[in-house]
């Protein structure tokens, strides 16, 4: 029964009804503060935090808790502040204006996504109300308790600390980054020759939509930009530093319904019977929904390009469940308290099948068969439970193996973890006012998600709109098409609005992960040392269906055979069913597991042999102008593209990280093994890692800019921002070649109805590929603006000889006219039209970025207690468009990196239940116990890049691993192949090398 | 999401106790909810009609008196460690394993009463009130009153209290500590696989130095047992993901060492 609650929310009174149940974050919601975010039911990501008072006189009473752990009624009569309240004239929209924190975070780059800044900054607020001179380990213990997966907590720290500068009347500047530029081996690009406008550095060779590769041969300092390259603030930080209602729940519609999911409770299991009568009789469900409801549509959830890569083994809801988790039954009904009755009230019989849990089981003969439907396709061989087989080979391996000098064999084993965004998935869908059907969704891939639920729903895409809006991360585990189907489904069967939203314990169990490995490598070197040949051998675990299994798999043969150069290699690989939770695509997608094998295969195998590790990768890593024979046999599930490497920094790496980290001390015997602390060995270790931009061939951005009256532009692009900060990089590369500063252009991207197309966000592809779809469109408006200046505003000029800088358009006899003037004129005045321009791009090459990881750490010997502390990472992106954001990848990709090495794990009973369903048990690392991070930016200049620019999104996953597993052994001699490093895992290495001595 | 058909906020404790004992109605105490709040909503926690919400009864306070701090039940454990007297104790023992109790949003809602209730195998806190020896202090339905050891309160776990059981109390003996701590954890503010707190009395004789070797010391261990226990005691460790029965054990000898140690050393 409702009872009423007062609460005084921002120094307004309010009352309103609340179910007993009824959390003060979901009453607060309903109240439409928006800035509390869900996160988790039980309070370890604390993005729902606000500050909190029973004796509100006191005005030092106020403590930060956590809101949805909290019931609305256990508030009442209590007094909150949430992020909306912190400023005093927040409803002055005209002048925006801004507190110190919040301009803060916005300078330094302290929001990615933004999900969980709103309870950051109050965070901070609290500590500062309190400390106005915070060390920063107390910045770090204020903000522990609300986690973020994005940032590393480097850039929060930093706003923290100089807002409490701020506030005490000291001056602060922004945090410099560590940006230098390696011109010894990648060429700068020639400037332009005399009389032409100043070249954007872009080698394009006219009207097609691919990259020329012609190689720059001129020496010459980095192009001078105005916005590129700089530290510009992202474009949406205002907004998320406010905490306004941009992510994909934050909106009300009316006659909204909420989803639930029920799941299967077992690993194997045929269904016999539902039940849905009794969850139906309850007053307010309006939808069941179960395999006998839905069309059976046979489709791959991996968000990719057309046609998905096979197997084709899932349908929206099957008969048979395949592990803890799979889907079985939906329900959509008024409120979030008769989902969760209804879904208790579906009885369903199961006939529980024997279930497999490794690949080692799943392929012994007999082994339950997982896919024994016969409406799967393309599953290599289902009743032997492999679904996808590679094998690749590049010259003779075995005849190159037998001639070698010397040959290594090594084995490894990588573990199942998760992105983990702090936002869950969450999608709501409507019917618009033309029926035709709206999809707002987190996700990276709006596009695929339309083209791949179409058919699903039975309506043609045209009748689908899919909107991202502000999405609060997604690592990989949003590129998939994951309940968008679900959640149609309710709302086509009961015309209403939808809601679905994952509870943590469901993102867990029943969204995507990292694939497990087992890798074996088999190496041959000649006499000096320089490898012939590397065979690898896979067996991956795809867990009950294939989505990304194929693709990522052959990342990591990529992976695995490129970073060094091979005369001879091979790849066999095999992906393998289970009954386990659905591994995909996750940050890296392929790679870190790779590299955490090669890195250490390659170390060992230097050791055996008698060489430096270092120099040993440096005299095989791969050299510029060396092409990657894999690339060919290794696209994206399909052929790939001849690849040469273009730009390499990667020796300014190794030489940037290792001042850094100072590589030295692992020859200081006093710093190994301090004297006071006999139980400690100290160690450095690192990993090189080279990782793709983009999926050559394949991926595909678009983008259109439009001339506005007053000079400014939109600039709409179909590339989905994560938080990454690509909407902000975007538009830098836009205003550089529009020469106009960053805040005249209005970027509005990932909507299928108002933005042109992009593949999504992922394979570290959206600064490169969709960087360069804006950069032509640009040139184009560009052009257009030029050629209209020269026809009407600048008699006599040449379009050719104008250019634009500085919101003008400028001659070579001084003339200038101003862009708003143009435009006014232009659009309203003559030879009347529209200054428009659509380009897309894609690119047949993938120029790789590379990098150097270094660890330094301290092993407890008794204990197997690891402490790293301190990681570098020196990468060569190219150049950064924004070197405030690239070191933000940098520094959150690093931390993700550190919990697959250390402790993120996703445990099972023998029964294939997981034993974690919550952060904490799953522990992602909290802003009070982080290393110190290093971020280098070796620069490079890539020729066939916007600006010069790779990737850089995924790469600082790939090496963390590895470049513990080296100072482990650094420290200790011993040798550890499997992750992650927890202390046990780490004790047994220890012991059993006791034992073996 | 939680399901929950009562919500009760009683102004006194003989209203509390009169709810929580009324058989009626399937009723639980609610303190800080950090606890109770996600089981409910995750559905662990299902067979509950109701919740007391304890928040009105004036069970928050931190009082010396003699030689016993008495802390209010519904004491957040910020206030209990941030006073200045836990501050202080044994070293600084009390906010040094406050830190696993989780970050401060969560420890600004948690309570004295809840750590004692729930006893989690993990909990630092409640081990570093064990080797205090602290007290409880618990009203039944007929509102009479008990004092228990800390050590006889885990003693007589897991045996389910009787519903209408309310602890309201728990009383510090305040005396001159030394305190040690040594933990093992996957990450530094990880809640432990294992550890151990110590405490000692310090016994001057005159203006000697405490006495060596050092009697009277009071161990607490985690993660050897379904709930925190004492150092001797039969160790009956759990077997899971964070660590194996024998990993447990193992550690548990090297860090009730090491608590040790640092008792000597003065070094928390």
């Amino acid at each position: 029964m409702k009872r009423p609650v007062t609460l005084t929310i921002n120094g307004t009174f309010h009352r309103f009804e609340s179910q007993p149940g009824e959390l003060l974050r979901t009453a607060l919601r309903r109240l439409r503060f928006f800035s509390l975010k869900h996160g988790d039911e039980t309070g370890e990501s604390g993005s729902d935090a606000l500050l909190f008072s029973r004796t509100p006189d006191n005005p030092t009473s106020y403590r930060l808790v956590n809101s949805g752990v909290l019931l609305a009624s256990q508030a009442d009569g209590a007094s909150i502040v949430t992020l909306e309240g912190l400023e005093e004239n927040e409803a002055d929209r005209f002048n925006s204006p801004v507190s110190a924190l919040q301009q803060q975070f916005i300078e330094c780059g302290a929001i990615q996504c933004g999900y969980c800044t709103p309870a950051q900054i109050l965070a901070a607020q609290d500590l500062l109300d309190r400390e106005p001179h915070p060390s920063e380990a107390a910045v770090r213990t204020a903000i522990a308790g609300v986690l973020c997966r994005c940032t590393g907590y480097v850039k929060p720290v930093q706003a923290i600390l100089r807002a409490a500068a701020q506030l005490r009347g000291e001056s602060t500047h922004p945090p410099q980054i560590d940006v230098r530029d390696a011109p010894t081996t990648g060429e700068w690009p020639a400037d332009s020759a005399e009389g032409l406008p100043p070249s954007n550095g872009w080698h394009d060779g006219g009207p097609d939509t691919r990259t020329q590769t012609q190689s720059v041969t001129v020496t010459l300092a980095p192009p001078q930009t105005q916005v590129v390259n700089r530290p510009e603030p992202k474009v949406d930080a205002f907004k998320l530093a406010k905490g306004r209602p941009v992510f994909t729940d934050d909106v009300e519609l009316p006659g909204m319904l909420y989803a639930g999911l029920l799941t299967s409770p077992v690993a194997h299991a045929r269904i016999l019977s539902i039940d849905a009568s009794e969850a139906m009789a309850i007053p307010g469900v309006h939808a069941v929904q179960t395999y006998a409801d839905l069309p059976r549509v046979i489709y791959a959830s991996g968000g990719q390009s057309y046609p998905q890569p096979p197997p084709y083994d899932q349908v929206s809801l099957d008969s048979k469940v395949r592990y803890v988790g799979d889907r079985v039954a939906t329900v959509a009904a008024e409120t979030p308290e008769l989902v969760q009755e209804a879904l208790e009230r579906i009885r369903v019989e199961y006939e529980v099948l024997p279930a497999v849990f490794s690949p080692e089981d799943a392929t012994q003969p007999g082994a339950p068969v997982i896919h024994d439907e016969d409406d799967a396709q393309m599953i290599h061989d289902p009743a032997c439970n492999i679904a996808v087989k590679l094998r690749v080979d590049h010259n003779d391996v075995d005849e190159a193996l037998s001639s070698a000098t010397f040959v290594f064999e090594s084995e490894y084993r990588v573990h199942q973890v998760q992105q983990a965004s702090i936002e869950p998935h969450v999608v709501i869908t409507f019917w618009d006012e033309d029926d035709r059907l709206v999809i707002r969704t987190s996700t990276q891939v709006p596009f695929h998600v339309r083209r791949m639920v179409a058919p699903l729903l039975g309506l043609p895409v045209r009748r689908i709109r899919v909107v991202k809006p502000r999405i609060g991360g997604g690592f990989g585990g949003k590129q998939e098409m994951l309940i968008e189907d679900l959640c149609a489904h309710l709302t086509i069967a009961t015309g209403r609005p939808v809601k679905f939203e994952y509870t943590r314990q469901l993102e867990f169990s029943s969204a995507r992960t990292r694939h497990p490995q087992w890798l074996r490598f088999r190496s041959g070197i000649d006499a000096d040392g320089k490898l012939v040949a590397m065979d690898v051998r896979v067996v991956a675990d795809t867990g009950a269906y294939g989505t990304h299994g194929l693709t990522v798999q052959m990342v990591t043969g990529f992976r695995a055979l490129s970073t060094y150069w091979l005369p001879s290699a091979r790849f066999d690989c095999d992906v393998v069913y289970t009954n386990k939770p659905v591994p995909g695509a996750f940050r890296g997608y392929g790679a870190p597991q790779a590299l955490f094998g090669l890195e250490q295969h390659m170390e060992e195998m230097a050791l055996a042999y008698g060489m430096d590790p270092v120099d040993f990768k440096r005299l095989n890593w791969v050299k510029e102008g060396q092409s990657l024979p894999m690339a060919i046999a290794m696209g994206e599930g399909r052929e790939g593209f001849p690849q040469t490497v273009q730009s390499n920094g990667l020796a300014e790496c190794v030489e940037a990280g290792a001042t850094s980290i100072d590589w030295e001390r692992r020859y200081d015997p006093a710093w190994k093994a301090p004297s006071d602390r006999p139980n400690i060995r100290r160690g450095v270790g690192l990993a090189i890692c080279m990782h793709g931009t983009g999926i050559a061939g394949l991926d595909m951005g678009a983008a259109s800019i439009k001339l506005n009256d007053d000079g400014s532009f939109n600039l709409l692009v179909g590339a989905t921002d994560l938080g990454t900060g690509s909407d902000t990089v975007l538009a830098q590369i836009a205003a550089e070649a529009l020469g106009v500063p960053l805040e005249q252009i209005l970027i509005y991207s990932s909507d299928t109805d108002f933005t042109p197309f992009d593949t999504g966000a992922y394979a570290s592809s959206t600064t490169y590929i969709s960087g360069g779809a804006v950069l032509k469109a640009a040139e184009d408006v560009s052009l257009q603006i030029r050629r209209h200046a020269a026809a009407h505003l600048l008699d006599g000029a040449d379009a050719e000889q104008l250019w634009l800088e500085n919101k003008h358009i400028l001659a070579p006899d001084g003339g200038s006219v101003s862009l708003e003037t143009l435009a006014l004129h232009s659009i309203h005045q003559e030879e009347q039209h529209q200054i428009m321009a659509t380009a897309s791009h894609m690119s047949y090459v993938s120029p790789p970025p590379f990098a150097a990881q270094y660890a330094a750490l301290e092993v407890d010997t008794e204990t197997g207690q690891l402490t790293v502390e301190k990681a570098v990472m020196a990468v060569d992106c190219g150049v950064a468009i924004n070197p405030v954001t690239a070191s933000g990848q940098v520094e959150g990709g690093m931390t993700q990196a550190l919990g697959y090495a250390l402790c993120e794990e996703m445990p099972y009973d023998e029964k294939g239940r997981l034993q974690i369903g919550r952060f904490g048990d799953y522990r992602i690392l909290a802003a009070d116990e982080m290393p110190v991070l290093d971020t280098i930016l070796v620069q490079t200049y890539e020729p066939t890049g916007p600006f010069g620019a790779k990737a850089v999104a995924e790469i600082p996953m790939d090496g963390m691993a590895p470049a513990i597993a080296s100072a482990i052994y650094d420290a200790t001699g011993v040798r550890i192949r499997e992750i992650p490093f927890t202390p046990e895992r780490v004790w047994r290495a220890l012991r059993n090398s006791l034992d073996k001595d | 999401m939680a399901i929950l058909a009562e919500y009760h906020r009683p102004q006194s404790l003989s209203q509390a106790l009169e709810l929580l004992s009324d058989r009626r109605s399937r009723r639980l105490p609610l303190a800080g909810g950090t606890h109770l709040v996600p089981a409910l909503e995750t559905r662990q926690c299902r067979e509950v009609d109701g919740v007391v919400d304890l928040a009105d009864i004036d069970l928050s306070f931190i009082e010396q008196e003699g030689n016993c701090l008495r802390v209010g039940a519904m004491t957040t454990l910020t206030d209990f460690v941030q006073h200045p007297v836990c501050v202080s104790m044994a070293g600084g023992i009390l906010p040094r394993t406050a830190r696993f109790e989780g970050p401060q949003n969560l420890c600004n809602a948690a309570t004295v009463g809840g750590l004692i209730a729930l006893a989690e195998p993990d909990s630092e806190l409640f081990a570093a009130l064990l080797a205090l020896d602290a007290t409880i202090v618990a009203v039944s339905g007929d509102q009479s009153e008990n004092v228990k050891s800390f050590e006889d309160y885990i003693s007589s776990r897991p045996r389910p209290r009787r519903p209408a059981d309310l602890i309201t109390e728990l009383r510090l003996p305040l005396a001159q500590f030394e305190g040690g701590h040594a933990r093992v954890a996957r990450t530094p503010s990880d809640r432990c696989i294992v550890a151990a707190v110590a405490v000692q009395v310090v016994i001057r004789v005159s203006s000697q130095m405490p006495s060596n070797p050092p009697k009277g010391v009071r161990i607490g261990l985690c993660g050897v047992g379904p709930l925190p226990l004492l150092a001797g005691s039969a160790l009956n460790p759990p077997d899971d993901f964070k660590g194996s029965a024998k990993y447990r054990r193992t550690m548990s000898e090297i860090v009730r060492q090491r608590a040790l140690a640092c008792l000597s050393n003065d070094r928390l």
